[in-house]
């Protein structure tokens, strides 16, 4: 018995490879050999995986998260999957807004204050450690540019 | 060949290397003790900056980390019942009796000196395969070169221990990646949507980070907010680690064979560490005499699984160079710096790059023996390491990762494909795809269309009936067939391994 999940998420992947197919009709025979052999093959595949496929992958999540040195007696929850989700997304979106080195100040002490309760106290010592670190060796030490996001580039 | 070893020994003449491969060491030691952690996402996240490296040093680097991630991953699980790394499970069985028994002192010093034995002699191993190897390389073609990739990935996720489809999948998606971009054959854009950024196709660091870095990350934050890892305290002391390692030149017949079946064991692509150290314990168990203490603490048992689980590096590192199929999941993220250092793994290597083996060879051996002398003062204090919080890691990890997609390329689309590869490799996961078949597709991608254009170009597909190619043909149809046929022929066997 499959998971919801676990069947949209072979559902996605079907489409994304029925997706190839009609792209690469539009390219020349060279061009499009190998890619059309890879996504009729991905078709087949996700085909079979989806309508005449196994059971659900409860037991293999299990093992991979043994095999990955994960502590199996701690429970993931679609919530805490989520909130992790949405943690980095908003990241992301800080990094693209503001740049690397305002998302950096902001992000690590919401996290840890909201996220991992810390002290008001290690929360700006970690913080400060860690852009202090990163700025030396990125801005200083290497001379690489992070991005310096949408907003960022004006008061930066 | 003599010639090739000197100059891959002459390489490591530099203080230059051996700082990167202290760093390397250190980082390892980090990723490797970290429960969560992990030598793919340490290698994941530190491949960015080796781009552009001299490739001597970027690998040295890069493997010097990989060497160590074993060793230090025995740690948490000897000290706190917790596997640092997935192959370290087996080290658990003995290694954490011992230090509930106020012997952890004993299973450190044993650890560490299994771990380095096992890496030195897998080493060893891996070198005398080389002139074994090199008549090979002189009998494969384009074609045959084609069908040995088609082999190696069929092998690889029939023995993933996954779902055979689920493995097909993945590896087709990954062939699939690397088709983005524009073909280098007729400069047609391949699924670029008309953006110019994706031109040059996807990046194999911002896949890896991905599938690899943003997943783990997703799932260490879903498992556990603030909590330490573990909670327990245990105590050592100094003699208890070297009566630990007298331990093992004690049972030195013991070592020098589970470190020759680890090496064997690694050179079959996708078996893993897994396997070499559960094959290991168990060839321990059934040989040596007296072994009603084997699971409570006996340290032959640790032996056994140490100096298999760093041996197996040395194996699974030659059908990486040798024929470009990574022997595990760390060696085909290691096998995409090869890629970018400059390196085309194949058989060549053999002939053209000799002297690359024959320096990673060096760097194995003297990674495994430094990296065990660092952790021996260190090994108490890296233990701790399992007593960090989840919300410390996960902001250092996250910005680490971060900028690793960013710099790659210099892009900010490059981090927002990777965090998408995050949510992807999370669902790979979680729905039990797994995830090394993708990452090699993506990787043999290219090559495999380039020999199949090469080949077809060249004899059309006439280069089917060559003999080798045949034969391997043959041998991808039928593990592939007979996995196939035991998922949906029905076996009481499958069913139980699926439910």
């Amino acid at each position: 018995m499959k998971t919801r999940g676990e069947t949209v998420f072979g559902l996605g992947l079907l489409l994304v490879f029925a997706a190839g197919i009609i792209l690469s009709m539009d390219w020349s025979a060279k061009a499009r050999l190998f890619p059309l052999t890879i996504t009729i093959g991905g078709v087949g595949a996700s085909f079979v995986l989806l309508f005449l496929g196994p059971k659900s992958a409860v037991q293999e999540q299990h093992d991979e998260a043994s095999s990955d040195g994960a502590d199996t007696k701690t429970k993931v929850t679609t919530r805490s999957e989520l909130t992790m989700i949405l943690w980095i997304l908003a990241f992301l979106v800080l990094i693209l807004l503001l740049g690397f080195w305002v998302a950096m100040a902001t992000f690590i002490p919401c996290f840890m204050l909201i996220f991992g309760h810390e002290r008001i106290r290690t929360v700006a010592l970690f913080t400060a450690t860690l852009w202090i670190l990163m700025y030396g060796i990125f801005h200083i030490g290497l001379g690489i540019p992070l991005h310096g996001g949408i907003m960022g580039w004006s008061f930066l | 060949m003599l010639e090739a070893m000197v100059s891959g020994f002459g390489h490591l003449m530099s203080v230059q290397l051996m700082g990167f491969m202290l760093l390397g060491i250190l980082l390892g030691s980090f990723f490797g003790a970290t429960p969560g952690l992990g030598g793919n996402l340490g290698l994941a996240l530190l491949i960015p900056f080796v781009f552009g490296m001299d490739p001597y040093l970027g690998l040295g680097f890069l493997l010097a980390l990989h060497a160590v991630v074993h060793t230090a991953g025995s740690i948490p699980g000897i000290l706190f019942a917790i596997p640092g790394t997935g192959p370290t499970v087996a080290t658990i069985l003995d290694g954490h009796p011992m230090a509930q028994q106020g012997r952890a002192g004993e299973a450190m010093g044993a650890q560490l000196a299994a771990s380095a034995l096992g890496g030195v002699i897998g080493a060893i191993v891996l070198a005398g395969l080389i002139p074994v190897l090199q008549p090979v390389s002189m009998a494969m073609g384009s074609g045959e070169l084609f069908m040995l990739i088609v082999f190696g990935m069929t092998f690889i996720i029939v023995v993933s221990r996954k779902s055979v489809p689920k493995g097909i999948v993945t590896a087709l998606l990954g062939l699939g990646l690397a088709t983005v971009g524009l073909d280098p054959h007729t400069g047609v854009g391949r699924f670029t949507f008309g953006q110019l950024w994706l031109w040059d196709g996807i990046h194999i660091v911002t896949v890896v980070l991905g599938i690899f870095g943003f997943a783990e990350l997703i799932y260490l934050g879903a498992r556990g907010r603030g909590g330490r890892i573990s909670e327990v305290d245990v105590e050592m002391t100094h003699s208890q680690l070297w009566d630990g390692t007298r331990a093992v030149f004690t049972h030195w017949w013991l070592a020098l064979r589970t470190a020759v079946i680890g090496t064997f064991i690694g050179v079959i692509p996708g078996l893993g560490g897994d396997a070499a150290t559960w094959i290991c314990y168990g060839h321990a168990a059934q040989t040596e005499k007296n072994t009603e203490n084997f699971g409570k603490g006996d340290i032959r048992g640790l032996i056994a699984v140490e100096t298999a689980n760093n041996a197996k590096e040395g194996g699974s590192l030659l059908p990486t160079l040798v024929f470009g199929i990574p022997g595990s999941s760390g060696m085909a993220i290691l096998m995409g710096a090869l890629l970018i250092l400059g390196i085309t793994p194949g058989p060549k290597m053999l002939t053209e790059g000799q002297d690359m083996i024959w320096f990673l060879v060096f760097v194995l051996v003297i990674a495994n023996i430094i990296g065990a002398a660092i952790l021996y003062p260190i090994s108490g204090y890296l233990g701790r390491l399992a007593q960090l919080r989840a919300s410390m890691l996960i902001p250092g990890v996250l910005v680490l990762a971060g900028t690793g997609a960013f710099i790659i390329r210099g892009q900010w689309q490059g981090l927002v494909l990777s965090v998408v590869f995050g949510l992807l490799g999370y669902g790979m996961k979680k729905w039990g795809y797994p995830r090394a078949p993708l990452i090699l597709g993506f990787i043999l991608g290219p090559l495999a269309e380039d020999y199949l254009h090469k080949a077809l170009g060249t004899m059309g597909p006439a280069f089917l009936q060559r003999p080798i190619v045949l034969v391997l043909l043959a041998l991808a149809i039928v593990s592939l067939g007979v996995s196939v046929w035991r998922e949906f022929g029905g076996s009481r066997e499958s069913e139980e391994r699926m439910v």
